[in-house]
């Protein structure tokens, strides 16, 4: 009987593990063959129009998939990609996607316009005081790296980060009023071309 | 491609109806809304502007339309295997297209052949110029399709339009992903993903199907479309080359279960006719840029009074096409280029039949187009297209309005487009169609009085897919 019991416990954590692994294997093989259409073989997207993935910060990936699926953000390309992408997605695989693209290595920063990474760099780091614009270094930590559902901006396309700085400012992206509250009404696109420009080279 | 494609130099007379009736070009339709309705996601993410392929839609396709992000059943083996994935609605939808036409000379009453005495007319209204049903999307596991049945007003008629079922298997190759596929299909190229080829040309895939259009066009080129049934392998490796190969076979006059019974129209393929295809795509930021070649041998009998099995006339078509695409939040431009050279050994049209002159021939065609579109709402093409060949005057013999009057075969325009995009399933097209040389010269080219500009065509198209 003792031995009976011990197969019957030995398989059902076997089972266990395997149960876990298909699962991990799927979210890998979503990653690999239906993600990496638009977002690149490892998360490392080569148009500006998908971010960049690899190495993002497991937590903010798993908000913002769960964003998608339950509609709350809504900005274009959200409704028109990744509202369908995510329909169906299930809470394990979302958190192992999330674990997948944060394993992967991120895309070395592409260092453009100096001036313009400098004015960046400025407001990165100190705000505009005068307009009410929050320092970006306060949450997203000094390299942009992020942290939890704050995400990783080094390496991140100029150009997302620009378009998502105008969503957060035009409130079409409401999963996050801190953002909004953070850059105010008054955040110009030159000044979001700057801090883009700044974080993707890091 | 449901319109007829048949050729004008193997049997004018047929050709001649078939021109005016049908298009000599084809007029396809990939926008379906059935692929949207399978995966959650806009037009958009699979078309610039329907129904020309982002990359991602050309990477949709290659891994078989199976990409569902809706409900399925499905069943799974004891090791997990898949054994089911059904859309629980299946992914159909409708395309209605509606087109006024009006060139600008009409056709001169009582042309034989072309138009009874009393009867001519310009400016056709159709509605619809092609109504079409798809089912589009996943099957099974691996397994997607793009069945079309299309009803169209010049064959007044509901038949099987374009057909392409596809598997698709991932695996490692030199350390690379690497798509297997392949595709079962009823035209030539209309499995591709680049439309530099003839099944999803663009711009300009749409055109007119009541308008004169010039005569002679490469095997390739759509003459096959609807008659012949194809299977193709094809490897996609390390996201960037493209290699395929496949072959193209007729079902056989007389048999008693034809498939394709335009097969006997006189373009019966003897044997296999291969298919081949190359193309290497790179992407950066914004832009995509593919060059590629495909190409096609074709041993055609003629059919008519020569028994099949007998001698054959033989095409061996090679094409070189590239494309380039900016895909910006607000701008999208778009260039396609596309060169085709046939040559033909017309052993039975020649040698038997005596409807050539020369035994061998040769057909060059060029396409280059581009287009801009502004927030996919507002936008415009230009084309350029230009066919030549030899001389030959029982190919291309003298007749009013679709004839040779020089005998030679080349056509060469302008066509340009005004697009209007309400919705992303909607689009409105204005076209103009300039000729400046038509069935061989630019006046009196039929031998009868008819000039090149004669023909040249205004093209009004409503197209709503849902």
């Amino acid at each position: 009987m003792k031995t009976f019991i011990a197969a019957t416990v030995g398989a059902a954590l076997c089972m266990g593990i395997t149960a876990s692994s298909v699962a991990a294997n799927h979210a890998e093989d979503l990653a690999t063959h239906t993600c990496s259409l638009c977002h690149g073989p490892k998360g490392e997207s080569t148009s500006p129009a998908f971010p960049r993935l690899a190495g993002q910060n497991a937590a903010y990936i798993e908000a913002q998939l769960k964003a998608f699926r339950e509609h709350t953000r809504g900005d274009p390309p959200a409704q028109a990609f990744m509202w369908g992408m995510t329909a169906l997605l299930d809470d394990q695989t979302i958190h192992d996607l999330a674990q997948y693209y944060a394993a992967q290595k991120p895309v070395p920063g592409t260092a453009g316009d100096p001036a313009l990474m400098a004015e960046g760099k400025q407001i990165f780091e100190h705000g505009i005081p005068d307009k009410k614009i929050m320092a970006c270094v306060t949450c997203h930590l000094p390299d942009a790296q992020g942290n939890e559902t704050i995400p990783r901006l080094a390496g991140q396309h100029a150009d997302y980060i620009v378009k998502q700085l105008a969503y957060f400012k035009s409130e079409i992206r409401r999963d996050n009023p801190t953002m909004h509250a953070a850059i105010g009404g008054n955040m110009t696109l030159d000044e979001m071309r700057a801090i883009a420009a700044y974080v993707e080279s890091k | 491609m449901w319109t007829s494609c048949v050729r004008a130099r193997m049997l004018t007379a047929v050709a001649a109806v078939a021109v005016v009736a049908g298009s000599a070009f084809s007029t396809n339709a990939l926008a379906v809304p059935s692929f949207g309705r399978q995966t959650g996601m806009a037009c958009e993410a699979c078309h610039t502007v329907f129904p020309e392929l982002t990359p991602f839609g050309r990477r949709f396709k290659l891994n078989g339309y199976v990409i569902d992000n809706m409900p399925v059943v499905q069943a799974t083996d004891e090791h997990d295997n898949k054994q089911l994935t059904l859309n629980q609605i299946p992914p159909l939808s409708v395309m209605v297209q509606a087109s006024y036409t009006k060139m600008k000379k009409s056709i001169p009453d009582d042309t034989a052949g072309l138009v009874s005495p009393g009867n001519a007319q310009n400016g056709a209204a159709a509605l619809p110029q092609q109504a079409s049903l798809f089912y589009a999307g996943r099957i099974a596991p691996n397994l997607g399709g793009f069945i079309q049945l299309t009803y169209s007003n010049d064959s007044d008629g509901v038949g099987m339009d374009n057909l392409d079922l596809r598997f698709a298997k991932h695996f490692n190759l030199l350390g690379s992903d690497t798509t297997f596929g392949l595709s079962l299909n009823n035209n030539p190229t209309v499995q591709d993903v680049w439309n530099t080829t003839p099944a999803w040309q663009s711009p300009f895939d749409q055109q007119s199907n009541a308008a004169v259009a010039p005569g002679a066009s490469a095997i390739v080129d759509g003459a096959l479309g609807g008659q012949v049934a194809g299977l193709s392998a094809y490897l996609w490796w390390n996201d960037s080359v493209y290699a395929e190969l496949g072959g193209y076979r007729s079902a056989r006059a007389g048999s008693n279960a034809s498939l394709f019974p335009k097969a006997q129209d006189g373009s019966t393929i003897d044997g296999l006719a291969p298919y081949w295809r190359l193309a290497y795509e790179h992407l950066w930021d914004r832009h995509s840029l593919s060059v590629g070649t495909f190409g096609m041998e074709t041993k055609l009998e003629p059919g008519g009074t020569l028994p099949l099995n007998g001698v054959t006339d033989r095409y061996r078509d090679v094409g070189v096409d590239s494309q380039y695409q900016y895909i910006g939040d607000d701008n999208i431009v778009s260039a396609q280029a596309t060169y085709i050279n046939e040559r033909q050994t017309l052993g039975a049209t020649f040698g038997v039949l005596g409807g050539a002159s020369n035994l061998e021939n040769t057909l060059k065609t060029w396409r280059l187009g581009g287009s801009y579109f502004y927030q996919r709402e507002w936008g415009g093409s230009l084309g350029y297209f230009s066919t030549k060949g030899t001389a030959d005057s029982g190919l291309y013999a003298p007749g009013a309005v679709t004839g040779y009057g020089m005998n030679v075969p080349d056509s060469r325009g302008w066509r340009a487009e005004l697009d209007f995009i309400p919705w992303e399933n909607t689009k409105f097209a204005l076209q103009y169609v300039v000729y400046n040389k038509f069935n061989g010269t630019s006046t009196n080219y039929d031998g009868s009085g008819r000039n090149a500009k004669d023909n040249n065509t205004l093209y009004l198209l409503g197209w709503i897919n849902f």
